[in-house]
């Protein structure tokens, strides 16, 4: 009983940290095989926790806190082990890591919604039917009028067929036209460029210039 | 004359801590055990200035725990084996906030992660999630049979006790403050602790006895 009471008073000085290194590892050889010393050692702790904070866990929590954690830490490895088990671990979070990545990949932010993947699948190929569909008809309907390359150009055989009024001299004669020459002196602002601001065939040729005429 | 060194000296190089660390990574996960008894409270008590939710509080101290316990070969001893625990424990505790902030609907406002740098914060007055009435009347029973038991005990007991637990003297300290030995010192706080205890274990008998 004496005994015991010394290693209870040895085991008080221990949890504040106040015994020598080779009582202190007596203390705890004893401690950590006797559970009544281990309910002591929890229960001076709990007694220090609520003086200093005022308030503690619910016993049952604690106790299945503590069921918990240990069953967890029995799975895990000596810390003795721990350069092999880390470097197993290690192994182990890249696969794990290398398998999230793969199936974080493979997946895509819809993938919960086949309904509507189907839908944009649909609408999508709808879309490229349509404007497949336009293009096509337009060619058709272009290749009934005349194409550029189906014009045909005077040659210098047909020009030369065309009569062509000279002067006595036989330099060639302008046909002057007076209504011509009073309505595009009356509208000389149609002339040059149309009012499109693009050059306009006719208007350009047909433009007001008082001295070169 | 040499001065015999007295068994209740403190420790010159190392304390328990250490101690218990040596052992628990030599093999022995018992005295590991012992490190979370110890230090459950105090952990948990951190992570719950942080998260309000009581089951994801113990969530992540068992993580922490679990954290310590692989890394336990790396603690040299630098530092107190506490504050050690500590950085591990906040730095779970945002670990297990990134992965919970995706689920907002969980999370919410329960975290606080202000409450790393403000020492002055405490939950105690806001509600506690997931707390029974039946739990949180055991824990308030059990607060209220310290307090009684201490406020019952001998003056000189009482004091020893306070000036240890509350303003972390040493023995030494204590001695030099209350005019006595450091082995009065010793002896009072110790049978503080059993007046105390004898109030408080019938209340922690729903505890398995062995845990580890």
């Amino acid at each position: 009983m004496t005994n015991n009471l010394e290693n209870c008073e040895r085991l008080s000085a221990l949890a504040d940290g106040q015994l020598s290194e080779d009582v202190a590892k007596q203390t705890l050889d004893w401690l950590t095989h006797d559970d009544d010393a281990q309910a002591r050692w929890n229960i001076y702790h709990l007694v220090g926790e609520v003086m200093r904070s005022g308030e503690v866990s619910c016993p049952d929590r604690e106790a299945a806190f503590m069921q918990r954690l240990s069953e967890a830490l029995v799975m895990e490895p000596a810390p003795t082990c721990r350069d092999d088990a880390i470097k197993i671990e290690a192994t182990k979070a890249h696969q794990e890591s290398f398998s999230e990545l793969k199936s974080i990949n493979n997946t895509a932010a819809n993938d919960a919604s086949f309904g509507w993947r189907l839908a944009g699948g649909f609408a999508a190929l709808l879309a490229v039917v349509v404007v497949s569909w336009q293009g096509l008809s337009a060619g058709l309907e272009s290749g009934a009028g005349p194409q550029l390359a189906q014009v045909i150009v005077p040659t210098n055989q047909s020009l030369a067929a065309l009569p062509l009024v000279t002067t006595s001299d036989g330099a060639p004669l302008m046909i002057r036209d007076p209504q011509l020459d009073a309505f595009l002196a009356a509208h000389k602002q149609f002339g040059g460029t149309s009012a499109f601001q693009k050059p306009s065939g006719f208007l350009s040729n047909a433009v007001f210039e008082g001295a070169a005429r | 004359m040499t001065e015999q060194p007295s068994p209740f000296e403190p420790p010159k190089d190392t304390d328990s801590d250490v101690l218990l660390v040596k052992r628990a990574v030599a093999g022995d996960q018992g005295a590991y055990g012992l490190l979370v008894i110890k230090y459950q409270r105090r952990i948990q008590r951190l992570v719950g200035r942080m998260v309000r939710d009581v089951d994801l509080v113990e969530d992540i101290a068992q993580e922490t725990f679990i954290r310590a316990y692989r890394a336990l070969h790396q603690f040299r001893g630098d530092a107190q084996f506490y504050t050690w625990l500590y950085r591990i424990a906040i730095n779970t505790a945002k670990k297990f906030m990134g992965e919970l902030q995706r689920d907002r609907t969980v999370f919410g406002a329960d975290f606080k992660i202000d409450a790393e740098n403000d020492e002055t914060y405490s939950a105690r007055n806001e509600p506690i999630f997931h707390e029974t009435p039946e739990t949180a009347l055991a824990a308030k029973e059990i607060v209220a049979a310290v307090n009684a038991a201490i406020a019952a005990l001998p003056e000189d007991l009482r004091k020893a006790l306070m000036l240890r637990e509350i303003e972390g003297l040493s023995y030494e300290e204590i001695a030099d403050m209350m005019n006595c030995p450091v082995g009065t010192v010793r002896s009072r706080i110790f049978r503080a602790r059993e007046a105390v205890s004898a109030k408080v274990k019938p209340m922690l008998e729903k505890q398995t006895s062995k845990r580890w």
